[in-house]
């Protein structure tokens, strides 16, 4: 298949985000509070990097070196992944508000992806599968933890919330209408504000410090190809 | 946060089959327990169902293993000289 050029920019948007939550997740799972939950984070970061492949692979074709191009050789300026994907916090609150954020956010998404071509609406199919269970894990977590310390969760949604936008942010004429993707982006941010309010919290528009790690993700990817250039 | 509890899981492979106990999960209640069972032990394997239960919940034999296994052994128990499913002796002689 070959996509619009337009089309295949935010299917590869939608990848590097995948990617950058998956690197992470990856990543963390000796940081998480106990052996079960190191574990599960480790899976369903695996999980995320498969969808990445899976969108990179509908954005381009599934050549390998294409995508191992777009992945490794890519100038860090042209990835488009909202900042709160490449989030590298090793604390539990961070992570666990991270992701109840962008899993909640990325299960909209799919939902306007489902919507469109029948090879889309597949692979949204598939990624759903996984990510339900996702959305789960994270909503139960998000919610025990803000039980347990409702400061520190407060602290990480300061932190996080005003980058989380940014996983709706879709130009014209590509993947979808921008009035569907606004009205997608309004209806999750109203449920997750009208949720988080009814439990205490509050949500500025603006961080104290913005977040934005994905420097970090690619130069810890890229250190194998970079050392060995043509031979990795 | 609360002491973690420990949670027995019993997996089953397919639609219809038995539920088999294939580990444990420390977890801090039946919920967090089906979370994490759910990525240890179907993450790579086929299954159609999960059971978790609070170790608490199971009732132990009390008996040791000479009770238990005393059946172990007992060849003259063993319908072997039957053929299964026809109805028939395999030796007619048992003498």
């Amino acid at each position: 298949m070959t996509v619009a050029a337009s089309v295949s920019a935010e299917l590869i948007k939608l990848a590097d985000e995948e990617l950058f939550a998956g690197h992470v997740l990856t990543s963390v799972s000796g940081w998480g509070p106990e052996l079960e939950i190191n574990l599960a984070m480790s899976s369903m970061g695996q999980d995320e990097l498969g969808h990445a492949r899976l969108l990179y692979g509908l954005a381009v074709g599934t050549d390998r070196d294409r995508i191992n191009d777009l992945i490794y050789a890519r100038p860090p300026g042209e990835f488009r992944a909202a900042a709160l994907s490449s989030v590298y916090s090793k604390q539990w609150e961070m992570l666990v508000v991270k992701h109840f954020l962008y899993e909640s956010a990325d299960a909209e998404r799919l939902r306007l992806l489902a919507g469109s071509t029948p090879e889309l609406a597949e692979a949204a199919a598939k990624m759903r599968s996984e990510e339900d269970f996702h959305l789960e894990f994270w909503t139960s977590w998000f919610d025990r933890t803000a039980r347990i310390d409702h400061a520190r969760v407060q602290k990480a949604l300061s932190a996080l919330w005003p980058s989380a936008a940014g996983l709706f942010d879709f130009g014209e004429g590509g993947l979808f209408t921008p009035a569907s993707a606004r009205e997608a982006a309004d209806d999750w941010s109203s449920r997750i504000t009208s949720r988080l309010t009814s439990l205490g919290f509050s949500l500025p528009s603006v961080a104290e410090e913005p977040v934005d790690d994905s420097q970090r993700i690619l130069d810890e990817m890229r250190i194998v190809y970079n050392d060995a250039p043509g031979r990795w | 946060m609360p002491p973690n509890r420990v949670y027995e899981v019993f997996r089953q492979k397919r639609l219809g089959e038995e539920y088999i106990h294939v580990g444990e999960v420390e977890a801090l209640d039946p919920e967090t327990a089906m979370l994490a069972a759910k990525e240890h032990f179907s993450r790579r394997e086929l299954c159609s169902g999960l059971w978790v239960v609070d170790r608490e919940h199971v009732t132990a034999a009390h008996w040791d293993e000479a009770v238990l296994s005393s059946g172990f052994g007992k060849d003259y128990r063993k319908p072997e000289g039957f053929r299964a499913g026809t109805g028939e002796f395999a030796h007619r002689d048992l003498s």
